[in-house]
């Protein structure tokens, strides 16, 4: 009886203690009241996380606009956009207004990442404002991924098709992450896709988001006052964007007759590069991918220095441009080598990755370099909101 | 022996209860599962094709085995008739036979090429030639009669079908 109750109480400490740290942290990350980060909102990189949720307020009214005309069925989903584009009235200024918002969302937070992952916007007391953010991200991109899909021509089709290769790829989780995000046939992945894209997506978003300004507000920074005012100017700009620039549909999906070449959206076309490289594995694309994510996401953890100044804390600073080089290259090498395998045989290929190399290692001396200098010259920044 | 106090015969009603919810709870996430597609172990013999309607070096698309399972018959330049599953063993995108071929692989014509990640197989056996993918296309055991009619029977190598297994 006494063991029992000894064991009792050890679980009931363990859990005590977990939960205390995690109400720890809570309670740390709300408990500043007046954190002392003002930010600059004339500097169009302060209203970057704004312009992205302009975009996603603007995608949600369209979405449902969308929704109301949309058939998420195998055999008229194509059908039901060429309708929505051509018969209804005002419904291509929607649907480009949708894509176009679409694609300046996925900007406007891959922006607003790169910049607060140089500032050290993540550094106390915004640690895990930042993982939502990360979360929130990630979200967005699948939002961009499931909408293609909805299309239904032979990119969307295609694109489901290596989704689901990919998520099949993973170890042990594969086939029952396939199981559940992609049916057993056409319509049924398309149903799945459908709600993931009105529902499941959005539904999360939402709440995260609200995580993300509930804690902004609480730290003290005002949010949302450059963007209201540029609100009526980037509407303005979507309308004359979609008039000049109208939204194609792509080929009508059909498997009689498969495309020649089939390419992703922009923001997938680094990973397709690595994708059709000779011997890369999926798995190791989506090792790479995981791993992208977890460091992005664990980097308020990883960086316990207090400078923020990116120079300041040059390993952080020299990983990030490695990154973003790698990316641009990638990106770039894909879309000059369309359906073409990258191979060390193929001199073109080889050349791109000494290049995008030899750069990415000058960028990394620079930050260093730079990191030096600094440190002879000028003290390190105290920490903003220390005071707290 | 210890009586039961009311706190122990409420804890013991909460946990009831919550197995009760959570029991069925766990055959509920049945609702979400796809089963897998798990090929049929005897593959049907059907009709593809004649081999008076599909010229040298031509190629057509049929479903085999099952509907929206493509398969690629050829009609190789020596003459005989070679049928591949077309869905690439990379990430599953569909394949075809291209007499000249696509952009970027000039050099390569009369192969099978994956539109997504140039994955390019030799028509002849179904072996990758170049790009990522690791295994061989499955191939279509064919069977041609006295009139030309091309039947499809199984398969000669290469199984499980990708997506199948």
């Amino acid at each position: 009886m006494i063991t029992r109750r000894l064991h009792l109480t050890r679980v009931q400490q363990v859990i005590k203690s977990g939960a205390g740290r995690a109400a720890g942290l809570l309670d740390y990350t709300l408990g500043y009241s007046s954190y002392a980060g003002i930010l600059n909102v004339l500097n169009p990189m302060n209203s970057l996380g704004g312009l992205a949720f302009l975009f996603f307020v603007i995608n949600a009214a369209t979405g449902i606009m969308l929704a109301m005309s949309y058939t998420p069925t195998s055999e008229a989903a194509y059908t039901s956009i060429q309708a929505i584009s051509a018969t209804l009235r005002y419904g291509w200024l929607v649907r480009g207004i949708h894509f176009y918002t679409a694609n300046g969302m996925i900007i406007a937070a891959i922006l607003h990442l790169v910049n607060g992952y140089f500032k050290g916007t993540y550094k106390k007391p915004q640690e895990l404002n930042w993982i939502v953010g990360v979360a929130a991200g990630a979200l967005t991109v699948m939002a961009g991924f499931t909408g293609y899909v909805l299309r239904w021509d032979q990119e969307a089709v295609g694109a489901a098709g290596i989704g689901q290769g990919l998520a099949g790829s993973i170890p042990q989780f594969g086939a029952v992450i396939t199981s559940v995000f992609w049916g057993r046939n056409y319509t049924e992945t398309l149903g799945r896709f459908y709600a993931a894209h009105v529902l499941i997506v959005p539904g999360l978003l939402v709440a995260l988001l609200a995580i993300h300004f509930f804690v902004i507000r609480k730290h003290g920074i005002e949010i949302l006052l450059g963007e209201i005012n540029v609100a009526p100017v980037v509407i303005g700009l979507l309308f004359i964007l979609v008039s000049l620039f109208p939204l194609k549909l792509g080929e009508s999906f059909n498997p009689m007759s498969p495309p020649t070449i089939l390419e992703p959206e922009w923001y997938f076309m680094g990973m397709y590069q690595l994708l059709k490289t000779q011997s890369v594995e999926p798995l190791y694309v989506m090792l790479l991918a995981t791993g992208l994510g977890l460091f992005l996401a664990g980097i308020p953890f990883l960086d316990r220095n207090p400078e923020r100044r990116a120079l300041g804390r040059p390993t952080i600073t020299a990983i990030g441009t490695f990154v973003i080089i790698e990316f641009l290259a990638l990106t770039t090498y894909a879309y000059l080598s369309p359906g073409q395998v990258g191979t060390f045989s193929d001199s073109n290929f080889t050349m791109a990755f000494v290049l995008t190399n030899a750069i990415a290692v000058c960028a990394i001396a620079f930050v260093f370099a730079a990191n030096r200098r600094l440190a002879k010259t000028k003290p390190l920044s105290e920490p903003r909101g220390a005071a707290a | 022996m210890t009586r039961l106090s009311r706190r122990d015969v409420l804890r013991l009603i909460v946990i009831t209860g919550a197995a009760a919810l959570l029991i069925p709870l766990e055959r509920l996430t049945g609702f979400l599962y796809a089963e897998r597609n798990v090929g049929p172990v005897t593959y049907p013999r059907e009709q593809v094709s004649n081999t008076a309607d599909i010229a040298v070096n031509g190629s057509l698309f049929f479903e085999y085995p099952h509907k929206d399972r493509p398969a690629v018959l050829v009609h190789l330049s020596d003459g005989r008739f070679v049928a591949y599953d077309a869905t690439c063993t990379h990430l599953g995108c569909q394949v075809h036979y291209d007499e000249v071929a696509a952009k970027g692989w000039e050099g390569n014509p009369q192969q099978v090429f994956c539109p997504c990640h140039g994955g390019v197989f030799d028509p002849q056996t179904g072996k990758v030639l170049g790009g990522p993918a690791l295994r061989p296309l499955p191939k279509i055991k064919l069977e041609i009669d006295d009139n030309g009619d091309i039947f499809a029977n199984g398969y000669e190598s290469g199984l499980p079908l990708y997506g199948e297994g």
